[in-house]
């Protein structure tokens, strides 16, 4: 395929053949059936696998442009905005992802750096490194997600829990989970239990339960009485710190409607953009898997590297992701 | 290196690609792998340009079933009006307002889109530079399968409960978000998104590709200021699709989320359509809005600029003389994709947005004129003073040049705000638009496809019906869309099923007749163009490698080019448009002609 044929009298400079066929993803079957090997004059001094990378990556860039661009129209078009803290996002969590994800950003340069001078078992170890802090970040992500659900905040809307305000609806809807079989036959054993079997906090929370059965069941409630029921059940967070642990957190099975204003759109945007997010970084990992099948030597550098780029890119995202969602 | 003599054209398509293995153990395999998952990039533009051309017709017989309800509104429609027999005959307006919707859809994504990029730009971008394929063809091929699940998507969507997309093919919410707000926002919208979305990957997968091959992939001596017009059309073109699209895809991905999942990003809180009560609630349908313009107003000029660079090409064969301008044709090329980017909001005058947003994007949107302009006067004066051939391309692309005058000079007016308010939704834009990507863009793939039918099939086109053919198009597509001016000028509204409904527009029925009239004459005589094209694809007169005298490395190929085209080192000598050059004896220089006949002219 590298046939280096002087050409005479052509005058332009025409680098060497070898510049423009990639590693990757190149077809190897010759394309001419004449046995003839057309010479090329390139534009810039890139193989093609490293160009159409760079190129897709920028198409990405808009891809992500415009959730992130969305992201900020709808917050700042939003009358509220729930803090981090009403959420349940934990910064230090965050903190440990981002930080997952950088380490893995400098093993796959260590792998590159490998393979270049051709130690394969290396570049092997330094890919495995690359993908399991992958995996990692995935785990804490969906660890994430899972604390998001089990209190309620679903993407999607019959199975979210999360209301905009202490409206009827939200009161219906708190009546309708404390009438469902499973909880009252809970809400008994709870009745039931003697005083000495329970700590401070549960003994509190159980009186401020009855209170809010009490309110509930009302069929004559006022605004204000729903709006100390949302209190009990999800406090939000002042400004000095976490909000107290609400009913729900002292009685997990109780899983009762909160009140976040502003948290379906929330909700909405923080799945999207972290989802989008955790569908490039599972790609990334699949790319990984299908490398580490293969002997990662000097040959293999270009995929490595056009991985590489791909990586990082996943990793920016997450650096522009991390303070608008966590921080701000 | 070693010249092969040159080959002796080739009869038909089919030996388009030379078969490399002579043994055929497995006759069905091979023929998959050649014609059918083929990489070779002529076999896929070649697939691009016969798929696109099927879906020309579907969405040419739904404009006509438009045309039938605005002329004779609730009247039994003829052929079709079985498929409406529990209504007596008669279509229902939800019917009528899918009807416009997917016209809009088929001709927008998979016709006018798809055959500029993807049958002219595969079949021509390494033809032009001296390539002997596309940098990566597996993408190549996948680009053109990536079609068919949208193919599949937006056809089936006509047979799904409650009927195909009908919520305009700008898709605004909350009539597409909500699934219970016309028959057409349930199954139907949801295959439109996904259609739109598999749309979107084939263009990203072909628009990378054609920006490597082309920056990667040129012949020795084929500097960027020698391309062609075409490539230079295709690579920008490239570049807008590139970046504006993924701006769409994540548009629909998050109008999907919302009708599937239940997500609120577009739908406003409190929002009541239909009876129901959508309380996801907290969004904002403008972003939609912003988000799909920002897309669809570079989707224009994707729609726009490879014709415009395939009408340079062919207007300086048939005047004989260099292009007028080819730097400022560039740049001028390059400045209506920049501003196309900031210019989106112009479609959303009426939608509601701060009058001062409003004035930047009506002065940007002005500004465009500019550089539109400067391509048109260069045009007329490449014809200026040469020695015209009236041949069927060289007629269509003088038509794309006075249509698109036509279609430029009505863009004014809407980029005038308040002009716009008063015709944005009336017929005035739709003869606009009509005439920038029917008038324009779709007589200069007429045009295109009699100029390279000789390099595609190695036969030329019969000239005659060529231009029976033209002229009854010209005709019938000015009594169609011209008449629109009068009637939007008027107020006739747009997009309503019956605007007889009002009084003021009775006395128009008659016009809207006629134009449907002419509608269907547009439709019929594109009879004779499928006939010739079949035909001559099998018994018109072979072609050799350079039928028009051409300068274009595509005219130093066999016709049709084999695997791998070119049959022997080109090197470029020369700009493409050295047409008539004095003391020449020959009336055009090639860009591979060595520079001994003449020196060579540096640009």
């Amino acid at each position: 395929m590298n046939a280096s044929t002087t050409l005479t009298g052509s005058g332009h400079g025409i680098s060497s053949h070898d510049d423009s066929h990639g590693d990757n993803g190149n077809d190897p079957s010759g394309h001419s059936s004449h046995g003839l090997v057309l010479q090329y004059q390139p534009g810039l001094p890139l193989s093609r696998g490293k160009l159409i990378i760079w190129l897709f990556l920028s198409t990405e860039i808009m891809f992500f442009a415009a959730l992130l661009g969305s992201y900020v129209v709808l917050r700042f078009g939003a009358l509220v905005w729930p803090k981090p803290h009403h959420v349940h996002l934990s910064e230090p969590i965050g903190a440990f992802n981002t930080f997952v994800l950088i380490c893995s950003s400098v093993t796959i340069v260590l792998s590159l750096e490998a393979a270049k001078g051709n130690r394969a078992s290396r570049a092997k170890l330094w890919m495995l490194a690359t993908l399991l802090l992958g995996s990692l970040f995935l785990g804490v992500k969906g660890y994430e997600y899972s604390a998001k659900f089990s209190h309620g905040i679903y993407p999607w809307s019959p199975r979210s829990r999360v209301f905009e305000k202490p409206d009827l609806y939200y009161g219906s809807a708190v009546r309708a989970r404390l009438g469902e079989p499973e909880i009252i036959e809970r809400l008994k054993k709870l009745d039931e239990t003697p005083e000495n079997q329970l700590t401070t906090e549960q003994l509190r929370a159980r009186t401020s339960l009855s209170q809010v059965r009490k309110i509930v069941l009302n069929t004559d409630q006022q605004p204000f009485d729903l709006a100390v029921v949302a209190d009990q059940i999800m406090p939000l967070a002042t400004e000095t710190g976490h909000g107290e642990s609400g009913l729900n957190d002292t009685f997990t099975w109780l899983q009762l409607p909160a009140v976040i204003p502003g948290g379906t759109m929330w909700a909405s945007t923080y799945f999207l953009l972290t989802g989008f997010h955790a569908v490039h970084v599972v790609v990334g990992l699949i790319v990984f898997v299908i490398l580490l099948t293969m002997t990662l030597g000097p040959k293999r550098a270009g995929t490595i590297e056009a991985a590489g780029l791909y990586w990082h890119f996943v990793d920016l995202v997450w650096i522009f992701l991390f303070p608008l969602l966590y921080l701000f | 290196m070693s010249i092969a003599s040159p080959q002796r054209p080739h009869s038909h398509i089919l030996e388009a690609t030379h078969v490399r293995h002579s043994k055929s153990s497995r006759p069905v395999l091979e023929f998959l792998s050649h014609y059918v998952f083929s990489k070779d990039h002529k076999v896929i533009g070649l697939q691009f340009l016969f798929s696109t051309l099927l879906w020309f017709l579907i969405g040419g017989l739904l404009a006509l079933a438009v045309r039938w309800q605005v002329a004779w509104p609730w009247s039994d429609v003829p052929v079709l009006g079985k498929l409406f027999e529990q209504q007596g005959g008669q279509m229902a307006p939800e019917f009528y307002t899918m009807l416009f919707t997917m016209h809009a859809t088929v001709m927008i994504f998979l016709v006018i889109i798809p055959i500029l990029a993807g049958a002219f730009g595969n079949f021509l971008i390494p033809l032009m530079i001296g390539a002997d394929d596309m940098a990566f063809p597996t993408l190549n091929m996948l680009s053109y399968w990536f079609m068919w699940p949208a193919f599949i998507a937006f056809g089936s969507s006509f047979f799904v409960e409650g009927g195909a997309a009908s919520s305009g093919w700008t898709s605004y919410p909350t009539l597409s978000t909500n699934v219970a707000a016309s028959p057409g926002s349930g199954m139907g919208q949801t295959l439109w998104l996904l259609g739109l979305t598999f749309v979107g990957v084939s263009s990203m997968l072909g628009s990378v590709n054609y920006m490597t091959t082309i920056i990667l992939m040129r012949a020795p001596g084929m500097t960027m200021f020698r391309l062609p017009m075409t490539i230079w059309a295709m690579f920008i073109t490239a570049i807008l699709q590139a970046f504006a699209l993924p701006v769409l895809t994540a548009a629909g991905f998050m109008q999907l989320a919302d009708r599937l999942i239940g997500t609120g990003f577009f739908s406003p809180e409190g929002n009541i359509v239909n009876n129901t009560l959508t309380s996801t609630g907290g969004g904002q349908p403008l972003l939609w809005q912003h988000l799909f313009w920002f897309y669809s107003h570079p989707a224009v000029y994707i729609m726009t600029l490879p014709a415009m660079g395939m009408v340079s090409d062919i207007l300086t064969c048939f005047s004989r003389k260099p292009l007028f301008g080819y730097r400022p044709m560039v740049y001028s090329m390059a400045g209506i994709s920049g501003l196309g980017f900031i210019v989106w909001g112009h479609h959303m005058f009426i939608s509601g947005m701060n009058p001062a947003l409003g004035t930047t994007f009506m002065v940007s949107t002005m500004l465009i004129a500019l550089p539109s302009a400067v391509k048109t006067f260069n045009w007329l004066g490449t014809m200026w003073g040469g020695k015209l051939q009236f041949t069927t391309p060289m007629l269509f692309a003088i038509s794309f040049v006075s249509m698109f005058i036509i279609g430029g000079l009505s863009g004014i007016f809407m980029a005038a705000t308040p002009v716009d308010i008063f015709i944005h939704d009336t017929y005035f834009i739709v003869a606009h638009f009509h005439y920038v990507l029917f008038a324009s863009t779709a007589m200069c793939v007429w045009g295109a496809i009699y100029f390279w039918f000789p390099k595609m099939f190695g036969r030329t086109m019969n000239e005659f019906w060529g231009k029976v053919h033209f002229f009854l198009t010209f005709i019938f597509l000015n009594g169609t869309f011209f008449t629109m001016h009068i009637l939007g000028a008027v107020g006739f509204p747009r997009r309503l099923a019956d605007a007889y409904h009002y009084e003021t527009f009775h006395h128009l029925q008659p016009l809207n007749a006629f134009m449907t009239w002419c509608a269907i004459g547009m439709v019929a005589c594109q009879i004779i163009f499928a006939i010739n094209f079949f035909w001559s694809i099998f018994f018109g007169p072979v072609a050799g490698r350079n039928p028009w005298n051409a300068n274009g490395l595509e005219w130093t190929t066999p016709s049709p080019p084999g695997h791998g085209n070119f049959d022997f080192q080109p090197i470029v000598h020369r700009g493409p448009y050295e047409y008539s050059v004095p003391g020449c004896e020959k009336d055009f220089l090639m860009q591979t002609d060595p520079p001994r006949v003449l020196p060579a002219v540096t640009h």
